[in-house]
This record gives C-alpha cells, structure tokens and sequence, in this order.
C-alpha cells in the first residue's frame, strides 16, 4: 500500500507541475505540487478529476480497456482532453483512495448513459455497456470493500458542539451549556456528525479543559434546598403593576387590564412595556423548573385564544432570530384551564442568562406604543370591556424541581452525605472514612459511563493516581475528586468515538445508536443491553430502536437530522424584507414546528418518505392555516389537518419554512430553490456555476422579474447543461413568496404600482407587480402547470428520494458519506423497505441492522 | 503509511536584511523610551525595531459599489461618498477595486474563504467546507510568539467560521469584548492567580495523559485513523504551549490602560465596532499582540443612525433607492468607526513613525454585490503598513485579480517571505 501509494504519488508529482483540476464543469487552472493535489483530492469525495500534462503514463496497473478505447478516447485521450479529463492516461490503481474515486465517477456517467454524450455517432450497445459496467462494477467494489476492511468505513471522530454539550448534561444530569465555550464545529457532506469536518486545533484541547470545569462546576451549584415556589392571583398581579406603573408612564396602559374578584382581565398587548404580560419568575439556578396558569378566552365567540411563554429579553422587532418564544398554548373560551410548561434551564446559558420567563396573549389588540400617540394615551380606558380578554385566575412559579443536593452532586459524590450548604459556595461532600476506597467506587462507577463502556482496572487506577496525587499535594478530599473527574472528561476516551476496525463491539453499537438517535451518551439500559450483549439479537436492536425513537431525547435527532438535512437551522438567517408586513414571531414559530412537526409524524407513524415530496396532510396551527389560506384551524396548537383539494400545500416543498429558508428575505431566487430540491430531496447536487460567470441582480422595482433575467442566462449552452435541471423546480416554487404565502403576482417596492389587497390577509395592501408566469418543462421535456403538477412529477423519483434520505442517515449516523461498496447495501435497504413504500421509520431500522452501521 | 506532513504556505522568518530590504521602516531608540511605561515586558533585542502589526477587518455584506469605489484611479481620485469619511487619511491607505477570489460561489458563506483564498472546491459547498489556513494565523504562527496573546479575534459569527489554522480548522472568535479586555488589560486577585496558575498546572498533567493515551489508542486503530490521531497530537501540543504561555503570562501584570471593563460592557452594533476597533489598538499599542482580527457583523433596524431596515434586508435592495440609502446608513457608520481607527493608529508616535505605519491595516468583504450575492469585485483597503499608497488601484472588473495575492504582498509586508498563500498566482506589487 506504501509503496504503490509512492509511487504514484512520484508519478502524479514529475508530471503535474502544472495541473487543471476540473470539477463538474469547472475548470480552473492552479499552480500547485502534486502531493498538494493528493491531499486536496482526498478532502474531495465529490469528483474531481485531474489531468495531466500530455507526459505518457507510466502506470503499468493501466490495462488496454477496448471498450474505453473505443468509446472514450476519442475525446478523453491527451490530445483532445474534452472538458479538460483524460482517460487513457488515468491510472487504474483502485486501491488508491483517489484513483478509486475517479474510477468511480467515469463508472457513474458510463453506467447511467450520460456517457458517452447522445450526439456521439458511436454508441455502445446495451449489452457492451452492461458487460464493461459490469465488469468495471466488480473491480470497483472489492476495491472499495477492500479499503473498509482494512480499517474500517467510519473514521474517527470527535462528539461535535451539540453532542458533548448533551453527553455532559447528560451525565451529570444537569442541564449545561457549553457551545459558546467550544470553536465552531464545520460540517462535511451535509452534516456536523462527519469525521472529516471534525478536527481538533489546540484552541479545542483548551477549551475542553474549560467545558469540563463548567460542567462539574454546574453539577456542584448551590442553591437554596428547597424549590422556590411562587404564586399570585390576578388581582395581585394587578395591583401590583399598577403600583409599578404608577412610577412610569406605564399607567397610561392601565385602561387594558382590569380586576374582575381574584381575576385579571387583559384586554391588550404591548410589545414596548412589560406592563401587559405576567412575570412568571426568574431561574434562580440550572434545573427544571414548572411554570402553571389557570387562565382562559372570554368574549372570544367561543374560539380559543392563544398564550405565549417567552423570553422578553429578545426584542420583537429586532431579533433576526426572533427566538423569544418558549412555548405557545392556549387559553380555552370561557373555560378556566390550567396551562403548564416545563423548562430546562441550563447552566452557563447566555439564552436564559438574568432572564425572566413570562406569559401574555398574542392576538389581543396592541397598544399604540407608550408616548407615540399622546392622544390615545388613555385608549384602554375607553375600551368598553365587550373585546376579547385573556383571563388570568393565578400564576404558579416552581424550580428548581430536582431533589437538593441536585443528581450532579450524586453523579460526583454518590451516597456521601453533603456538608452544610454555604449559600454561594459549590456542595462538597464531608470526607468519607476511607477516602481511597470512597474514591475508587465512585470513579469506577463514573468511568464506566463516561467511557460509554466497561473499564479496566488498570484505568480506574490510572485516575484514582490524579486523586492520590492531589490529595499528597495536600488537596481535600473533593477538590481531589474534581482534579480525577476533570481528568475524564478531557480523556478521548470521553471526546472521541472509538471504534475498532471490524464488527463493532456492544458497546460501540450501543454508542453509535445513542449519538445516532439522542447525539448523546447511552443510558443505564442500553448499557446493560450492551453488557449482556442483547444488542446482537436483531429483534432486540429492533426494539430498543424503537424505544429509543420514543424517548423524548429522540428530538435531538429530530432537531439536528432533519434541521441539516432539510436545513432547518438556518431558518431564521433572514428576516424578511418589510413589504411582508404580515410576517410576525408566532408565523416564524409556526413554521419551523410545522417542518419538525411533519418529520417526527412521518417518523412516528413510519409513513412513506413519499410525504416528504407530497402530502394530503400537514401539522398546523390557527396561524399557519391563516397564512395557508386554509379554512377550518382553528387551534393555535399545531394539529394533523387534511388539506384541502386546490390548496397547493402538501409536502416539505410547500411549507412556508423551507420556502423561507431558501429565500434572502427579499426577494426569491429559481436557482437557490431548484438547487435545494436537486440537493436535499434528490441528492443529486447540480455542479457548481462555470468561473466568472456572473450573477443575477434581482430588482425589485418591479420592471422586470428573477425569471425573465434568468430567461436569457439559459439561453447559453453552458448554462443550459446545468439549468435546465436546475430551474424547473424552482419554477414549480416561484408561486411561493419569500414567507411562503401564495402568490399570483410578485410584490415590488414601488410606490407607482398599483396597490392590491393580499387574498388572505384583507388587512394588508402592497405594490402589485408582474403576474407570475406559471409551469415550466422538466428536463427531460415533461411540461408541468404548476406546483400541482410538478410534486406528481416528482413522485417518479420516489425511489431517489428514498435513496438519498437513507444515504444522508447513513452519513449522519456513521460519520461518513456512503462508499461504492455500500451501493449493494443500500438497494437491499430500499428493497426491504418498499412494502411500506419507505417508511422513514423503516428504512432506520433497515439501516441499523445493516453491515454499515454495525461495522466500523 | 504515514502521510508525508504537506506545508501548504512555505513560511519563515524574514532576515533582518531583506527586512529592512524590502521597505520596513528602520527605528531609533526614542520609541522604546515613549512605550516604556505602556509596556509590561522587558522589550527583547528583537524588539529594538517597532513590532510589525497585522490587523483583519472582515465585513460580510459587501460595500455598495457606487458610493465606495472611486471613479478615477492613482492619489488624486476622486473621493466617492464613503471615502469623503476617510479623506483626512488620504494618502495613507490604498483602494483596490477588481480584486476578488477567482471561482467563488455567489453565496453568504463565501466568507470563510475571505482571509484563507483557498481553492474555490474547499469553498463550493456551505456544508462542506475544507478550508486552509487563514492570513492572520500564518502571521500568527511566526509573529505571536512574543506576546500575551498569539492574536486576537473579536466580533460576531455570521455563516462561517473565518480564521482558521495550519490544518483548516476553525478558531474561535470572542463576541464579547469585555471578555477580551479582562483578558488583555484586567488583573486577577493574587488568590485568581493561584487558582489560575493551579488549574493550568494541572492542565498540563491532563494534556501529558491525553497524549498518552492518544498514543496507546493508535495500536489497535487502522492507518487512516492513526493520522487523524497523529494530528490530534499535534493539536495538543499546541495546547500544551498555550498552557505554558498562561502561565507566564499569568505571572506577569498585565499592561495598565487608561480603559475601563465598563466601557466595554453591553456593546450595541455601533459602539460594539467601537469596542473592537478600540481592543485591537489598545492590543497593539502596549504589545499585548500583534495580530488582531475584527469581524463585523450586520447590524439591525436602528442600529445605525436614522435605519429602518435591517442591514442585511437593505443589502439585498433590488436596485430599490430607497433600500440602498438605507444600506448607505449602516455602511457610513461602519466607515465612520474605521476612520476613527485610522485617526488613533496614526496618533500614536513609534520613533520617526506611527503605530499605524507599523500596521498593515486590511479592510475586506467576501460579498462584492451583496444584492446579487456576487463574490466579484470586492471591497479592498489597506492602510498603513509602511506601504507606498496609492490611493485607488483598479484592476480589470470583467477579469479580477486574485486577492491572494494581495495576501502574499501583505505577508512580505509582515517579514515572512512565501511562495504561496491561498489561490495567489504571485505577489502584488503595485504598493512598492
């Protein structure tokens, strides 16, 4: 393997000092020595291929392949060198990770027909091109099989941000947040769980010496022994704002809130003054805390009126991210209810930081801001109380809930009796009898979890050496302990997945499973199922997927899967340009819990990945369905609703989050929207744009649209190779506005236009531009109407989607993109799932149980 | 088979010859007096020359071109609405238009190629990027060993990470600047020093046991896995020698500042640039370090005097006038704190030259249209730096230059003599 890899590494280096590297379409020449182009070629799955100087190769690997020569060379030899790749001189050295891959590639546009191009006289015929890709399809595989016997498919890898921010908090059994102490985690091929987007620099080493004085420092907090528990009546609340407000210019909202016997009756909303809103309390230290109110809707015709919980500290109106909101529930028309939320609160969390939790309405009338309008300063006072109000019969406040001293204290000390709690000072344990022995059970005991494995004496030995050593430095006997804990959790056996060459372990496969499903540690009973070696019994790993899947932990896949496959984290990278003057907080909110909500509904009740593409149904709320022009929603809490015929909803493509997320905020793009589908539904990523090639200026003064510009970009044939499959979807998309609202016709930014009214927002005027030019031909020549039409057509890639959703699973649970080896593997996944026409819940289990995730 | 160790940037040490060869300006001994009661160090021997300073400011949403570019080239340009800002400091800074990173995609995240110039394939993908080494850890690496701090990065996350190391991976970048005055110019109590200097002792023996245990790791580990463990241990040795850098430091008083951790304390998205622009100098000015990098961030409706929209909402105008005034109002803000940066830079005397000529002052954004996403024709300026400006320089807006090279140029600038930086094709030499 050395030698060979030398070799060429000689070869690659006497013939390429200079060198084009030509990806997809893009050639761009560089100046750069050959063992530089090794590494970069590595760093590359996606096809680069190189050519060298027109020097002959000396590669004798290099068979005489007639079926190349005859088909190929004719413009891949060194003379033509068509879109500057050469095949005749191309090494065939498979065990050579970069050859491999450009080997793999010449199979791909051979296999699938696009090569060579059809308007080629000399075409092989069906069964030549069977015979060569079978051939070549075999050599490919043992190869690439070849190299994941040896040492594995999965490389090694480091827990990410989000991973050992929930490793620690789980271990400890303290909500912790250490993400702004760590340098940003990069991903690679979609996802932050991939080995090679997961290096580690010196500044990590630092910073984890950091992260884990936190994390013991949050386990060790003292607070007060007993929960704080707080509560008060609408009148209390009233009276006491009321003597609040009477120092400020608050009192002039007094008008919007009365006292009706115990009750408070909130008749507005401001989004300026805390006057409005019930104060719920403020974490005093990290834990869960339960905030209760038994409140409910009067004069609401019956409907129910919706309650936020949330931060105030995050301005309305100025946070992009505008992720104020905690939870939304609702109050009950004329129904006093007691509405709960239960709140993690972690330490060293900048979000809740000398943060209150508070409570008000949402869809009350607001109140003009405070001195704006000195003459509708006393507006509430001439409310004739008929509106809608929220009432509120009390306010209950509780945390933190976890017993004193808190489970971090018992993860740390176990049983040892805590010394008499110092307000301020960290809980320390009074010095055990028998210190060494004390200190050998409990870092046995807390090894083995942090580890994710049983541990060996020798280990044990080796961190109760940290303990001897401190306390012959004359450290107490907690302090010592920390020193040893500190110690662990800077270990890699803590910060790195390790995994052996081969079949996994037990538990390495409990591990991959619990980072897979809960980016987490396993708990106690996947590691005693691992321990008893039940994970090898198919039907039990099938089972404790299951339950695993229904733990609430299972939201962080949910959140970190699918908010990277379907790039939902980078929902609230925009806000919206103020043309959509009908975007608010609750809208966003709604939005991103439709998309989560949609994916868990699939995952849950393993529906086919079909929905993904196309659906009769969706999860939402009275807000969302407003937006959607759905009749008939009238809860604020998000609910499986049947979509009506002509709604043109249905399917990730249509929900206003991901037309949100592939916008700028002001204007939407074809392109961006086609690539995403291309992207992450289809997993066939378009090649990146030719050099120089220029961009498109949107304009927004309404002369002339994104789509008539891009109308004269395709005309070019080198545009066209690309945007012909780039476009359509997002043509099929154009009907969707840069908050997902239907439209007919683009809003401009001009006050010369005419002014028309929004459909469903009667509210709401704007400057009406052109009509939006409907339906489009895909690239294979099927024309298409409208977004309607375009999802049928996208459902005969059905199978593709399947394939590429399970690709993207394995390459987020495995820390590594699929191999040509694993091609076989995943058709078998695709085969076994297609009675249920892909369930998503399906193909994970299908997945787990094959050789790619129980197999480093 | 092990993998050869590849060094992407053939960086050394200038000698002190071609130093003073290639244009660094020569000092006397006054300075030395004048920093004197600034500096916490002995000054070194090396030190007998003022310390080269380099400083990043990276923006992600571009400049509108109109306002920023001027229409005519060389010294006597005409000044364009934002260089009015800078006109006092004519002269001492350089324009550069139809500089670009050739074969950048037309997206946000372009900036985390911004200070790199990698090749345009580590860049194509948002979530795949595989970056080289950013420009002000190159200077870093040979330039920061003398000092408190390596460098220093302040500002915001925007998309991507963007300084990265010798291997491409990200750095952190501190958001808030209290945090980095405590950090440069507040003293701990003795019993914090103790504490401190306990936790990093102890840090080490930690470290000494990760390498250790990285080592037994790589027995039973395949080929591929032994190099990423091999560079794990590289990585820790560089937190080893962090570590023994706390520790002297951590000894050592730390400069004393005529500044307040107040003033450093809640910063808006205007006096947050302030704040930064205000650590860099202070860094620079009592030798706390010599390389600063300072990313600013969009700001919010009324973050600037008189905006309504957000920053980034204004750059994407869609050729609206009234969304490109807006744009306008975050944007002379940000020039107003940058020639506020120059002024303080240049006010300070280092012998016969300035704090300023010292410093190689880059201004840059990844987006050259931000309403377009276009990666083209980026706002460049470099000020100070004991360069010979040249007021506007334009190179061709159909077929850009490389900004690496301009990197290139800067790195010479900063005494380290390199083949190659990023996608450079040669070295600039338009500034002398």
């Amino acid at each position: 393997m050395q030698g060979t890899n030398r070799l060429v590494r000689c070869h690659v280096r006497l013939a390429l000092r200079e060198v084009a590297v030509m990806v997809g379409g893009v050639v761009l020449s560089v100046s750069i020595d050959g063992s530089r182009l090794l590494r970069m070629l590595r760093a590359f799955c996606f096809g680069v291929v190189l050519i060298t100087s027109p020097l002959p190769c000396r590669a004798t690997e290099h068979a005489q392949d007639p079926f190349l020569s005859t088909f190929c060379f004719k413009c891949h030899d060194q003379l033509s060198a068509q879109a500057g790749f050469t095949l005749d001189t191309l090494p065939r050295q498979l065990t050579n990770a970069p050859l491999l891959h450009q080997w793999i590639r010449v199979y791909d546009r051979v296999a699938s027909g696009e090569m060579p191009p059809a308007d080629q006289k000399q075409q092989p015929s069906i069964e030549q091109r069977n015979q060569w890709a079978g051939l070549l399809r075999t050599e490919l595989f043992s190869a690439s099989r070849q190299l994941q016997k040896q040492e594995g498919r999965a490389p090694l890898r480091r827990l990410n941000r989000f991973e050992l921010e929930h490793t620690l908090s789980d271990l400890l059994e303290t909500p912790l947040a250490v993400g702004d102490l760590l340098p940003d985690d990069l991903a690679a091929s979609g996802f932050d769980t991939v080995a090679t987007g997961l290096d580690t620099s010196g500044t990590h080493w630092v910073r984890y010496l950091l992260a884990a004085d936190r994390a013991l420092a949050a386990a060790l907090t003292w607070r007060p022994a007993s929960p704080e528990r707080r509560r008060f009546t609408g009148r209390e609340w009233f009276n006491q704002q009321l003597t609040e407000a009477r120092k400020t210019s608050a009192w002039k909202l007094k008008g919007s809130a009365r006292v009706v016997g115990e009750q408070a009756w909130l008749h507005a909303q401001t989004r300026e003054h805390p006057f409005l809103e019930f104060n719920a309390g403020t974490p005093t230290a990290p834990g869960r805390y339960r905030i209760r109110t038994s409140i409910s809707a009067r004069n609401s015709q019956g409907e129910p009126l919706p309650v936020l919980f949330f931060l105030p500290h995050f301005d309305l109106d100025l946070d992009v991210s505008q992720q104020h909101i905690l939870a939304v529930r609702e109050a009950l028309a004329d129904k006093p209810t007691v509405i709960e939320l239960s709140l993690d609160v972690p330490y060293g969390s900048e979000r809740f930081a000398g943060q209150s939790v508070c409570i008000r309405g949402w869809s009350l009338p607001v109140q003009p801001p405070l001195g704006a309008f000195e003459a509708r300063e006393l507006v509430g006072e001439k409310l004739d109380w008929t509106g809608p109000a929220l009432v509120m019969e009390w306010v209950e406040w509780e945390g933190p809930l976890d017993p004193f001293p808190g489970p971090g204290y018992r993860r740390l000390f176990g049983d040892l009796p805590p010394q008499a709690a110092v307000a301020g000072a960290q809980i320390s344990p009074l010095p055990p009898a028998n210190a060494t022995q004390a200190a050998d059970h409990l870092l046995r005991d807390f090894l083995s979890r942090a580890f994710r494995r049983v541990v060996s004496d020798g280990e044990v030995q080796q961190y109760l050496g940290h303990f001897s050593t401190a306390r012959q430095q004359g450290s107490t006997f907690d302090r010592a302990m920390l020193v040893a804990y500190r110690a662990i959790l800077c270990s890699p056996h803590f910060l790195l997945r390790i995994e052996q060459p081969g079949r996994l372990s037990d538990a390495a496969i409990a591990s991959r499973l619990s980072y897979f499903l809960w980016s987490s540690s396993p708990d106690m009973a996947l590691s005693v199922a691992a321990a008893k070696g039940q994970l090898q019994d198919p039907k039990f790993l099938h089972a404790t997927v299951d339950r695993m899947l229904g733990d609430a932990k299972a939201q962080r896949f949910v959140e970190s899967f699918a908010g990277q496959w379907l790039d939902l984290r980078k929902l609230y990278e925009t806000k919206p340009d103020q043309m959509y003057g009908e975007f608010d907080d609750m809208l966003l909110w709604s939005m991103a819990e439709e998309t989560r909500g949609f994916f868990r509904e699939i995952l849950e009740q393993d529906r086919s990945v079909d929905e993904f593409i196309a659906s009769d149904w969706s999860l939402l709320n009275r807000r969302l369905a407003e937006h959607y022009a759905i009749p008939g929603v009238h809860s604020w809490i998000h609910a499986k609703v049947s979509l009506p015929p002509g709604s043109h909803r249905g399917g990730v493509l249509t929900h206003a989050s991901i037309l949100k997320l592939t916008a700028n905020g002001t204007s939407t793009s074809p392109v961006r929207r086609g690539s995403w589908v291309l992207n992450k539904l289809l997993g066939q990523p378009p090649d990146p744009p030719p050099l120089n090639v220029g961009t498109i200026e949107p304009d927004i003064r309404g002369a002339i649209t994104v789509r008539q510009q891009l109308n004269q970009h395709r005309n070019q044939a080198l545009c066209n190779r690309c945007h012909r499959l780039i476009d359509p979807p997002g043509f099929a998309l154009e009907n969707f506005d840069v908050i997902g609202g239907w439209r007919d016709w683009y809003r401009v930014k001009s006050v010369y236009q005419a002014r028309a009214r929004l459909p469903n927002y009667p509210r709401f005027f704007v400057s009406r531009g052109a009509d939006v030019e409907q339906g489009a031909m895909t690239a294979d020549g099927v024309r298409f109407r409208d977004i309607d039409d375009y999802r049928n057509l996208l459902l005969r890639d059905r199978e593709q989607v399947a394939r590429n959703l399970t690709q993207s699973l394995i390459t987020y649970a495995t820390g590594t993109p699929a191999h040509f080896a694993d091609r076989e593997v995943i058709e078998d996944i695709l085969k076994q799932t297609a009675p249920s026409r892909h369930g998503l819940r399906s193909l994970i289990h299908a997945m787990v149980q094959s050789r790619l995730f129980l197999e480093k | 088979m092990k993998r050869p160790t590849v060094h992407l940037h053939n960086l050394r040490p200038m000698s002190r010859r071609l130093w003073l060869r290639n244009g660094a300006v020569v000092l006397a001994f006054p300075w030395l007096e004048a920093m004197a009661p600034l500096r916490s160090a002995t000054p070194s021997p090396s030190q007998a020359l003022a310390p080269r300073r380099l400083m990043l400011v990276g923006r992600l949403l571009g400049t509108h071109a109109d306002y920023f570019f001027p229409k005519d080239t060389g010294p006597q340009y005409t000044a364009s609405r934002y260089l009015k800002l800078l006109e006092s400091h004519r002269g001492a800074f350089t324009v550069f238009s139809g500089l670009s990173h050739l074969g950048y995609p037309n997206v946000h995240h372009t900036e985390a190629g911004l200070f790199t110039g990698a090749e345009p394939p580590r860049i194509a993908r948002r979530d795949d990027v595989h970056n080289t080494i950013s420009l002000d850890q190159a200077v870093a690496e040979v330039v920061g060993k003398e000092t408190r701090l390596s460098h220093l990065a302040v500002g915001g996350v925007h998309i991507a990470p963007m300084i990265y190391n010798a291997k491409g991976t990200p750095l952190p970048i501190e958001s808030r600047p209290e945090v980095v005055f405590r950090n440069l110019f507040v003293d701990g109590s003795p019993s914090a020093v103790t504490r401190e200097l306990q936790r990093l002792s102890e840090g080490h023996s930690i470290l000494d046991e990760v390498r250790q245990q990285l080592k037994s790791l790589t027995r039973t580990l395949g080929p591929g896995d032994r190099d990423r463990i091999e560079n794990m241990t590289t990585a820790i040795r560089d937190a080893e020698r962090d570590l023994v850098r706390s520790e002297a430091w951590c000894r050592k008083p730390k400069a004393k500042v005529e500044r307040h951790v107040e003033d450093f304390e809640n910063p808006t998205w205007s006096s947050g640039q302030k704040m930064r622009y205000d650590l860099a100098f202070l860094a620079f000015q009592t030798d706390s370090t010599r390389v600063a990098t300072v990313i600013e961030v969009p700001g919010h409706a009324g973050d600037a005097p008189g905006s309504n929209l957000d920053h980034h909402d204004a750059s994407h105008h869609g050729m609206s006038p009234r969304k490109i005034e807006e744009l306008a109002r975050f944007e002379e803000e940000e020039m107003r704190h940058f020639a506020e940066l120059i002024r303080k830079l240049s006010s300070v005397s280092e012998g016969a030259t300035t704090l300023l000529d010292n410093t190689v002052l880059l201004w840059a954004s990844n987006l050259g249209n931000p309403s377009a996403h276009s990666s083209a024709n980026l706002p460049v300026l470099v000020a100070g730096g004991g360069f010979r400006h040249q007021g506007h320089i334009a190179y061709d807006a159909q077929s850009n230059r490389p900004l690496s090279n301009l990197y290139l140029r800067i790195l010479k600038q900063m005494g380290l003599e390199s083949e190659k930086f990023g996608c450079s094709t040669g070295v600039l030499t338009d500034l002398g």
